[in-house]
């Protein structure tokens, strides 16, 4: 699963996540897209299962770029650990994702299959995401 | 008579997020402007926008007609959209001189079919989306075309240098940059992102040498 190789800091405050995206809006690599149209903490192991789950329908062929990456830490405490104490121990890691991010992208495949394969990829994810094309292939943006 | 798309806009007063209110009328707030050309704010139909858009083309010269005055010949030039449901936002409208060569982007339209995509099964990667070119206003190619026929094997790049460029148009960008290549196709399971990483914690400190923060503590 994807994680960073080096850190600054262990732990992380949480943040908000308000507002739209930032950056990573439009398909810069293939030619097919899967966007989130919510805010969510996405979570490595939504990442890995995702891509698989893409990987796997598309067989050969093709070519798919993962857009997100997990770089905040989150942390938890033990099962029945009495409040306090101080902050838990890193757990997992999560990409944080506002709406408008491209999460996914494909290209090498007819359109029939971009939308089955990221349709597969979506129940994957913790959020509502959009199938998107970019400009000049097919029939544009959907 | 221009044979070029027409397009009427209104004077706006409105600025600032108060524009959300036109936008909820259906009119796209824009802006006018252009060599020695004073900037005007101004307002057009959304819909009449939209249709302009998907029919006219990229980079297409559009007679602009500001509260009934002369009609002046503009380029869309720019177009803020709402990230997830792309709808226009606002839209800039460049005032061009028709003598004057002017700079602009256009992008790259891959035609034909590769030998190394139809039989071989691999992937086409586009490294340039866009070139540079100069041109007069009524010269600018909506895009430029590049065959891919010629990509047979995995090894094959086509540049910049190979691009069709059509008459009277000037190209800016470094003919040596790559523009396109075909990958081969996956032949087996791709391995499992960080397999042997997921096991390992990441090192927590800035630089080599430097201690970590829990080793501190």
């Amino acid at each position: 699963m994807l994680m960073p190789k080096r850190v600054k800091h262990r732990k992380v405050m949480r943040g908000r996540m308000s507002g739209m995206a930032k950056g990573g809006t439009s398909i810069a690599f293939g030619d097919y897209g899967l966007m989130s149209e919510e805010p969510a903490w996405i979570t490595s192991r939504q990442i890995e299962s995702a891509r698989r789950a893409m990987t796997r329908y598309v067989k050969r062929g093709g070519k798919i770029w993962i857009r997100i990456f997990p770089d905040k830490p989150v942390t938890k405490k033990p099962a029945e650990v009495r409040m306090g104490s101080g902050k838990g121990a890193p757990d997992h890691w999560v990409a944080v994702v506002r709406p408008g991010r491209i999460l996914f992208e494909m290209s090498g495949v007819p359109q029939a299959e971009a939308v089955e394969a990221m349709r597969l990829a979506s129940h994957k994810l913790p959020i509502d995401v959009k199938f998107v094309i970019r400009e000049g292939v097919g029939d544009g943006h959907r | 008579m221009s044979t070029r798309p027409q397009l009427s806009a209104e004077h706006r007063d409105v600025v600032g997020k108060k524009v959300a209110t036109l936008r909820r009328a259906g009119m796209l707030p824009a802006v006018v402007y252009g060599h020695d050309v004073a900037s005007e704010s101004i307002q057009i139909d959304a819909r009449r926008f939209e249709d302009l858009r998907r029919h006219a083309g990229r980079n297409a010269l559009v007679d602009l007609t500001v509260a009934g005055g002369a009609s002046r010949p503009v380029l869309l030039h720019a177009v803020q959209e709402h990230v997830v449901t792309r709808r226009p936002l606002h839209a800039d409208f460049l005032v061009v001189r028709m003598t004057e060569e002017m700079i602009i982007e256009v992008p790259i339209a891959f035609i034909g079919e590769s030998l190394a995509i139809e039989k071989l099964g691999g992937t086409l990667l586009h490294m340039r989306d866009n070139v540079q070119v100069r041109a007069l206003p009524a010269d600018l190619p909506s895009s430029i075309e590049l065959d891919i026929t010629p990509l047979d094997s995995f090894e094959g790049v086509l540049h910049v240098s190979d691009l069709q460029i059509p008459l009277k148009v000037t190209l800016l960008s470094d003919l040596s940059e790559p523009v396109a290549r075909i990958q081969p196709p996956r032949t087996e399971a791709e391995p499992v992102l960080g397999e042997e990483a997921a096991v390992t914690e990441p090192i927590v400190g800035e630089g080599e040498g430097e201690a970590s923060d829990e080793a501190s503590a």
